[in-house]
């Protein structure tokens, strides 16, 4: 969907390449989410319960 | 050079719904069937399909078939295939109870039927009230589709090959449709699949209009792939496009922020609405406000350093207001506007939604293109559907709910016609021609060895700007004149796009690069069709074209009631017969008449 591509865009470009291992495990982990799960995560609509997924879900929603 | 190569009976290119929907009639019949896609198949972009599929179940309103047809060729401005669309309404509720019987999880009435609701341009008895016809899975429908038919395929065995990406057709001599070549995005190793059977169903190209709600996988692959193996694209001129996309990101804006009293305003500040539709304003119909949205744009009223959009603005509500009836609106503005509508107005532009026109089929999924005598003459081993084929359901104009219909009908009909070849003996191996991979070889060889040239994302912003200034909402004919020399400019500049980074592994530049190839074909046939159609007809509306009494809504029937075929080795178009008269006598045509709501 077009808005997790601007998202996930921004985030390539602005902070991939300073993710070490561990986060870099959490991000690809966390792609394997629902497109809208993983919206509702980014927007705040819907609450991560995994907790190592929730910094990265910060970063994401800053971008 | 030596390169892998993969033999099935089917090759599927794109795993949306029509992909997976012919998928899976060919493994449940026992086919060696392959799907690639660019991306997990869950992710493909019917993801984003909310509204529905329609169908005249009946359930919370009377309905028929007949109704869904009428409404269909009406909303297609009768350029649609009667055929064609008699085929797809008739088959709707077959194949929504199927998809129920898959597991989709539908909405459901209190007595347990598949829910139903109402959308534009839907009625019954021949327009005379709206009805629900729309069955939907809460506003995820595209992603429950999805979901459904992908585990239903991975139960019949279909073979997967994901993040990879068809790189062109593979035809012999004679014009078969022998497979195609793909690069595998991992190690950007190429091969060949070699198969008795094609299918493309990858999708929309909207990617080529500088705004669109299309996702970044919506590039056109299969048209770009078809046009340059010789096959023409039909009725390319026809895009439909919705009034607010957020300016340079294309997410919708729902009408409901008009409806809640958002204001759409020029560079002067003035709610120009007034002017184009007095009564109305801005809650006028979503073609007369993207019109009057463009006029502005291109008349110099429009905002920003290159006055390329107009402004919604909902800054005169209360924040409390906007914060509890407009939460996600001012989410989506804050995080692709950089604006709190709550303190500025959202830059907004018309943004393209989908594309009628594609790759000519029949009703049967089969791909044809014009010989001497016969203008539909299948070709040989190649089938397409959904949003890259053109069958013709839609015509000038698509109905809500018909997309998702179009692609499940199609690539279950795709499916089975290619069964039927095959167990009839008419789909046999035929061999691969010595220069089957050359073309492919040859495009990332250029690639590999281009030392500089013009950058992807320069030609992609150049096709992107002239699409949507040249052959946007509103079309002009100078604009478009001028649209069709621009645009073989840009096309020359495609030829000799360089990119730095020459690795193998998980080469997005070289993947766009190769994508824009596929944009720039897309993006002439568009221009050079819309160019040529000098009528006004659906989705395709000239200000040299306008509403008369000889021509109503600027329809010309006796000059333009005939499908365009662009061709890529030299531009030129071609016209073949609308089919007029429905494929049995179960109904009768849809007699032509103006298009009215």
């Amino acid at each position: 969907m077009l808005e997790l591509d601007l998202v996930l865009a921004r985030f390539l470009e602005h902070e991939f390449d300073r993710l070490d291992d561990e986060q870099l495990a959490d991000f690809e982990d966390l792609l394997r989410c629902d497109d809208y799960d993983l919206w509702a995560f980014i927007n705040g609509n819907k609450p991560c319960e995994v907790v190592r997924w929730q910094r990265m879900i910060a970063r994401l929603s800053r971008c | 050079m030596s390169i892998a190569k993969r033999t099935f009976d089917a090759v599927i290119v794109g795993a949306g719904g029509a992909g997976l929907r012919a998928a899976l009639q060919l493994s449940e019949a026992g086919l060696k069937t392959a799907v690639l896609s660019k991306v997990f198949p869950t992710r493909s972009h019917t993801v984003a399909a909310q509204g529905g599929v329609a169908a005249s179940l009946g359930n919370s309103t009377e309905d028929h078939w007949h109704w869904h047809m009428y409404d269909t060729v009406k909303g297609s401005d009768w350029l649609g295939d009667q055929d064609a669309i008699e085929f797809m309404c008739k088959k709707a509720n077959e194949v929504v109870i199927e998809l129920e019987h898959y597991g989709m999880p539908f909405d459901r009435t209190d007595n347990g039927k598949i829910y139903q609701r109402p959308f534009g341009g839907h009625s019954m008895n021949y327009g005379k009230s709206p009805v629900m016809r729309s069955c939907a899975a809460a506003d995820r429908t595209g992603h429950a589709m999805l979901h459904a038919l992908y585990q239903r395929n991975v139960r019949a065995h279909t073979q997967f090959f994901v993040e990879w990406m068809a790189l062109d057709l593979i035809r012999d001599g004679d014009g078969n449709v022998l497979g195609v070549t793909a690069l595998e995005l991992e190690t950007g190793e190429v091969s060949i699949f070699h198969s008795r059977a094609t299918i493309f169903a990858t999708g929309g190209s909207g990617r080529i209009f500088y705004s669109s709600t299309n996702a970044f996988t919506n590039t056109g692959d299969g048209l770009g792939m078809a046009a340059r193996a010789g096959i023409p694209l039909e009725d390319m001129e026809f895009w439909q496009f919705h009034p607010t996309g957020v300016a340079g990101a294309g997410v919708l804006i729902t009408e409901g922020v008009r409806g809640e009293g958002g204001i759409l305003r020029n560079a002067g500040g003035e709610r120009f609405m007034e002017r184009y539709a007095p009564n109305l304003k801005d809650l006028a119909s979503r073609d007369v406000v993207s019109r009057s949205m463009v006029t502005e744009i291109n008349e110099g009223r429009g905002c920003g350093h290159d006055k390329d959009y107009v402004l919604l603005d909902i800054t005169h509500l209360s924040p409390e207001i906007i914060m509890k009836r407009l939460p996600g609106i001012r989410e989506i503005s804050i995080r692709f506007a950089g604006v709190d509508p709550i303190k500025a107005p959202i830059p907004v532009v018309p943004t393209c939604h989908y594309q009628m026109g594609g790759i000519p089929t029949n009703y049967k999924g089969q791909v044809v293109q014009p010989k001497p005598g016969n203008p539909s003459t299948p070709v040989h081993g190649f089938y397409a559907a959904g949003e890259c084929a053109c069958a013709s359901v839609h015509g000038a104009n698509r109905l809500g709910t018909n997309s998702l219909l179009d692609l499940l009908v199609f690539g279950k009909s795709a499916g089975e016609s290619v069964v039927a070849d095959f167990q009839a003996g008419q789909l046999d191996l035929k061999p691969l021609p010595d220069d089957a991979a050359d073309m492919s070889l040859a495009r990332i060889a250029r690639l590999e060895s281009q030392k500089e040239g013009n950058s992807v994302n320069d030609v992609r912003l150049a096709i992107q700007r002239t699409m949507q200034k040249h052959a946007g909402v509103f079309r002009f004919r100078d604009l478009l004149k001028e649209g069709v020399a621009t645009i073989l400019e840009v096309a020359e500049r495609a030829k000799a796009t360089y990119i730095g980074d020459k690795s193998k592994v998980w080469n997005t530049a070289r993947q766009e690069a190769l994508e824009l190839d596929n944009m720039i074909e897309v993006a002439r046939a568009t221009m050079i069709s819309a160019e040529a159609r000098k009528e006004s007809r659906g989705a395709h509306v000239r200000d040299d074209a306008p509403d008369t009494p000889e021509h109503p809504n600027g329809r010309d029937d006796q000059n333009w009631l005939k499908h365009t075929l662009w061709f890529s080795a030299d531009n030129h178009v071609e016209y073949k017969p609308v089919h007029l008269k429905p494929l049995s006598d179960d109904v009768e045509p849809i007699a032509l008449a103006k298009r009215t709501y």
